[in-house]
């Protein structure tokens, strides 16, 4: 498996990223501001106005190392890839498998399960941290997630299983503000609203998913698989179908764990956002930073895979379920084992 | 059986298939990280002995790195060095000509190991290998090979018997067959496991026994208790 090594996130407007040798230099204002060797890198994520010289897109391509160039606000712009990774063959059983309505829905409902799942131990985990959260309707959504778990697993319908994510995912949402035990005045959160974002919570939750689903398209496209031919998200011009299939797993917990921990533990204030004229609300940059070092952090911490019952560190969780999802296709395995998390 | 070009598998997968024929799969059909591990792996001693030149030692040509492809194996690749000595001998056949050096020379390909002199049957399979294609390339016939020790920097002689040329070209046609295929072998891991070098990328806990995706979803998803 790929080694969980670091990602160099460029934040600072006007950056210059140029190589030495096989070293990354950061110029800001004409001046080297940083140097890191290639080697220690898995990713490199720009913000904004960043640019980059050819040679270090090539030494990143040669060396394996993603580069993906995001708007200041996280919105996916481009990425940089060096020679194709993987075998086409691959893609052609990707392909294949694509096209068999039956066999899609096989597959989606493996995605949808996990994600329920995975809802439903986030709303678990806030049962047990504080007994006297014991309301009636967290108990209730908990439960009802176990039973729509099952139901996704079993489902041999698409439309049905789409339907089932819809409503866990709108259960789950109807109580997510229970979850929030400090700061309550404000960060109201009512349901979701992705664009715009119009609390502060939707702006942190939509900005942890976009930068969910950069690791999660680079992770598909070293493993050799096509991010935008998904099976539980339709096909789309521009949309990472797989990315987003893969992400529903990983979304609770990379992204609504985080930002509650962010909020209950006051790692983050209200001072950090502003509402534009629209009404949508957007983080500043201070609040972005501090963002995108939990999500970092959160990646380094360990886990161990109910599956694979290998070791690994929370970061290589998309590679490792594009992995197994690449055997699976190659029918190498013969089922896809999507993640659960405890 | 003759192989045509585009059929042409690494020369080099002969030594992967043989270790682990899932290792060799993940190499040459998943082709994943396949750069990093053959550049990073062992094989240091091998890319630099793969930098192409040639020198004249004592009458002694050594070839280093010299691309090498046979039609009847369907294999292609680089060779560590072929030695070619000069020769007067009349027994034409196991001498032949060199496009740029003048006279009559008789190969003898030379494999690199950093391990213990003991010549195993896939290191003289590999080294078959290459003497076939040279045989093929050169229109010589080559009887003897030589394996290099780095640790007790010792060779050793590999006769090119017809049943080491059988059982190399019978393997070269089982990988190919394998490489149609389009499916990594699953191997039940074993110790073997503990120095391969693909370990993380290849999972071996979920491979070769059938894990069942089913019970593994069922169990936990049935496990929670409710709070
Ligand atoms: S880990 Fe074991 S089974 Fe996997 S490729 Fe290596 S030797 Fe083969």
């Amino acid at each position: 498996m790929k080694r969980m090594l670091n990602t160099l996130f460029v934040t600072t407007q006007g950056a210059y990223l140029s190589k030495k040798g096989d070293t990354v230099l950061v110029n800001i204002d004409r001046e080297v501001k940083l140097r890191v060797p290639i080697h220690t890198l898995s990713q490199i994520t720009c913000f904004g106005q960043i640019s980059m010289s050819p040679f270090l897109m090539g030494l990143c391509g040669e060396k394996g190392v993603s580069v993906s160039f995001l708007t200041e606000n996280g919105r996916f712009l481009a990425r940089v890839n060096g020679p194709v990774s993987g075998n086409v063959l691959l893609r052609k059983a990707q392909f294949e498998f694509q096209q068999k309505n039956g066999k899609t829905s096989k597959l989606a409902g493996k995605f949808v399960t996990a994600k329920i799942a995975n809802y439903r131990a986030v709303l678990q985990r806030a049962l047990r941290d504080n007994p006297e959260n014991k309301s009636d309707e967290l108990n209730k959504a908990s439960k009802y997630m176990k039973s729509s778990a099952f139901v996704a697993l079993e489902s041999e319908s698409l439309d049905i299983i789409r339907g089932i994510e819809g409503e866990a995912a709108r259960t789950y949402f109807s109580v997510f503000d229970h979850l929030i035990l400090c700061q309550k005045e404000d960060f109201k959160f009512t349901s979701r609203s992705k664009r715009p974002p119009l609390d502060k919570i939707n702006a942190m939750l939509s900005f942890a998913y976009t930068l969910l689903v950069n690791d999660v398209r680079s992770a598909l496209e070293s493993v050799g698989l096509d991010p935008a031919v998904g099976f539980l998200h339709s096909l789309r011009p521009g949309r990472p179908s797989l990315a987003l299939d893969i992400m529903e797993e990983l979304r609770p917990i990379f992204g609504d764990r985080l930002i509650l921990s962010l909020i209950n533990r006051k790692q983050i204030t209200s001072s950090g956002f502003k509402k534009t004229e629209s009404g949508a609300v957007e983080m500043n940059e201070e609040t972005r930073k501090l963002l995108i070092n939990a999500y970092q952090k959160r990646k380094q911490d360990e886990i161990i895979h109910p599956f694979t019952k290998e070791k690994i560190k929370f970061g290589l969780l998309p590679h490792l379920q594009a992995m197994l999802l690449a055997r699976f296709l190659r029918a190498e395995m013969e089922d896809y084992p999507p993640y659960f998390w405890k | 059986m003759s192989y045509s070009e585009e059929q042409f598998l690494q020369l080099s997968g002969l030594q992967h298939y043989q270790f682990c024929k899932r290792q060799w799969g993940l190499i040459h059909i998943e082709l994943l990280w396949a750069e990093n591990f053959l550049t990073a792996s062992g094989n240091l001693l091998h890319s630099r002995v793969h930098k192409r030149d040639t020198e004249m030692r004592g009458g002694v040509l050594m070839s280093r790195g010299l691309r090498l492809h046979s039609y009847k194996l369907g294999l292609a690749g680089q060779a560590d060095i072929v030695q070619f000595e000069r020769s007067d001998s009349s027994n034409d056949k196991l001498t032949c000509d060199l496009p740029a050096f003048e006279g009559r020379w008789k190969p003898c390909p030379v494999e690199f190991k950093h391990g213990k002199p003991k010549i195993s049957a896939c290191d003289r399979i590999q080294l078959c290998a290459q003497a076939v294609c040279l045989e093929e390339m050169l229109e010589v016939q080559i009887d003897l090979g030589q394996i290099f020790y780095g640790k007790t920097r010792r060779r050793e002689d590999v006769e090119f018997t017809e049943q080491l040329r059988d059982k190399t070209a019978a393997l070269a046609n089982e990988i190919h067959k394998v490489f149609d295929l389009g499916v990594v072998p699953k191997v039940t891991p074993g110790p073997k496991c503990k120095s391969c070098s693909l370990r993380e990328l290849c999972l071996p806990k979920t491979t070769g026994i059938d894990k069942k995706v089913k019970q593994y979803i069922e169990r936990i998803l049935s496990d929670e208790t409710d709070a």
